[in-house]
């Protein structure tokens, strides 16, 4: 080998280095970086997914399950956001909920980070920001921003064509990692078939009343700003919906669960538990394809110029004007949504129902921001931050 | 249980790859396209075998 091949061989090592180093090392960070959540004064005891089905024990996996239990016994309710960590609304929710609400009947079992995996994954490939940040009364919280599905680093191989169990119809191979596919669970099955089977487990040993899943959508998908439910759930449904739309004036739709469609949580939960299961999609601008450039800018006022455009020429299916569908409109919706399917089961089935205290609504969400209910880590009791 | 040892195995065919991409380059005595080439190659590998990506 020549000098010349040697020295060229030794820059290229060189240049080779600073990219895998410049494009490995923020990728790495972003992984090990840890969202804090403080617990608020209703949480009454931290648990796991792995108490409900111990095989996920020490996995990646495993994740935080928030008990809110009131004095007076009543319903329970499970709430899980980050199913899909590239729609955080759902994690932001839940998260407000964890550090503000108080139960005083009934039992509130908060999953923040669903799939945990997907909050540890990422979209680089679509130019998706690594993190998105919120502005609180004492400073910037950080959030991971994740992916749709697990990542592959925690579950891999995908098979060629992903069969559901127990149907077994034929899905994408992608949605083996996705845990709105993987309902409800196998026990022997692959980390997010687990995930799904550990969450039925949990709604079976407690016989929870109401599971509530937090998702987002793109303002081009005709499944938005809905609420989406079984033949079971459905009569909650509609009153949740009319009434937030009456009294808190946001249209939120009604779309019904599909029987054939496979693997969904609003489907199968329903099937294979008593738990009435719903839902929640918020319009995320962010999402859809013909946007700008996919800035945490977009991701928090979800202002988009060629949205904009689209909206003119009807082809959007929520109303979309200059002001986009900013964070906080997405979020008070969520939780007022939940607050309201609570409230119109627990008017319901008094025996069994679930009051919560100090949880925002759509309009004080909208006023306030969604940072200001946000508490700082750093003044709080070490025991009361998790980081996840 | 099964899908993990497959995973391993992904692991140790990354591990291979590296490998004979890596000797290949060694040897690599003329074609400087090819160093370049060897180099790209080895990126995805590489951020795997980190669990980077």
């Amino acid at each position: 080998m020549s000098r010349t091949t040697a020295r060229f061989k030794i820059i290229t090592a060189l240049i080779f280095l600073i990219f895998l180093i410049a494009g490995g090392w923020p990728l790495k960070k972003h992984r090990d970086f840890p969202v804090e959540i403080v617990c608020g004064p209703g949480v009454t005891d931290i648990k796991k997914l792995s108490d409900f089905f111990p095989a996920l024990k020490g996995s990646v996996a495993d994740t935080y399950v928030f008990v809110l239990e009131g004095k007076e016994p009543g319903g329970k309710a499970l709430i899980m956001g980050n199913t899909h960590a590239n729609e955080p609304e759902g994690l932001l929710s839940v998260a407000i909920m964890i550090e503000n609400a108080v139960v005083e009947k009934g039992t509130l079992y908060l999953i923040p980070f669903f799939n945990r995996s997907a909050s540890l994954n990422t979209r680089p490939g679509e130019g998706y920001p690594l993190y998105f940040s919120i502005t609180t009364p004492w400073g910037k919280k950080t959030f991971r921003m994740g992916n749709r599905d697990a990542s592959p680093l925690d579950q891999w191989p995908d098979p060629d064509i992903y069969i559901h169990y127990p149907e077994k119809q034929m899905l994408s191979y992608l949605d083996i990692r996705n845990t709105n596919r993987t309902w409800p669970g196998r026990k022997n099955g692959l980390p997010m078939e687990q995930v799904t089977y550990a969450a039925m487990e949990l709604l079976r040993q407690e016989k929870v009343d109401l599971a509530i899943d937090l998702h987002g959508a793109e303002t081009m998908f005709p499944v938005t700003n809905c609420i989406v439910a079984p033949e079971k759930s459905m009569r909650i449904a509609t009153l949740a919906s009319l009434t937030v739309k009456s009294m808190e004036g946001f249209e939120n739709h009604l779309e019904s669960s599909p029987e054939k469609f496979r693997g969904l949580s609003h489907r199968e939960i329903g099937d294979y538990s008593e738990t009435l299961p719903f839902l929640l999609e918020a319009p995320i601008p962010f999402l859809d394809q013909p946007t700008g450039p996919k800035t945490e800018k977009l991701f928090l006022d979800g202002q988009d110029e060629f949205l904009l455009s689209l909206a003119k020429r009807k082809k959007l299916f929520v109303p979309y004007d200059e002001s986009g569908w900013p964070l906080e409109k997405r979020v008070g919706q969520h939780l007022s949504v939940s607050l309201e399917i609570i409230r119109q089961y627990s008017r319901k089935t008094p025996a069994r129902a679930i009051i919560i205290k100090n949880v925002p609504r759509y309009a004080e969400v909208v006023r306030n921001g969604v940072g200001y209910y946000f508490h700082n880590p750093a003044e709080a009791e070490m025991d009361k931050v998790i980081k996840h | 249980m099964i899908a993990r040892i497959i995973m391993i195995f992904y692991y140790l065919l990354c591990l291979f790859f590296v490998f004979i991409t890596l000797k290949n380059l060694i040897e690599e005595k003329t074609s400087r396209d090819r160093v370049i080439l060897y180099f790209l190659i080895l990126i995805p590998f590489i951020l795997r075998l980190l669990r980077f990506k």
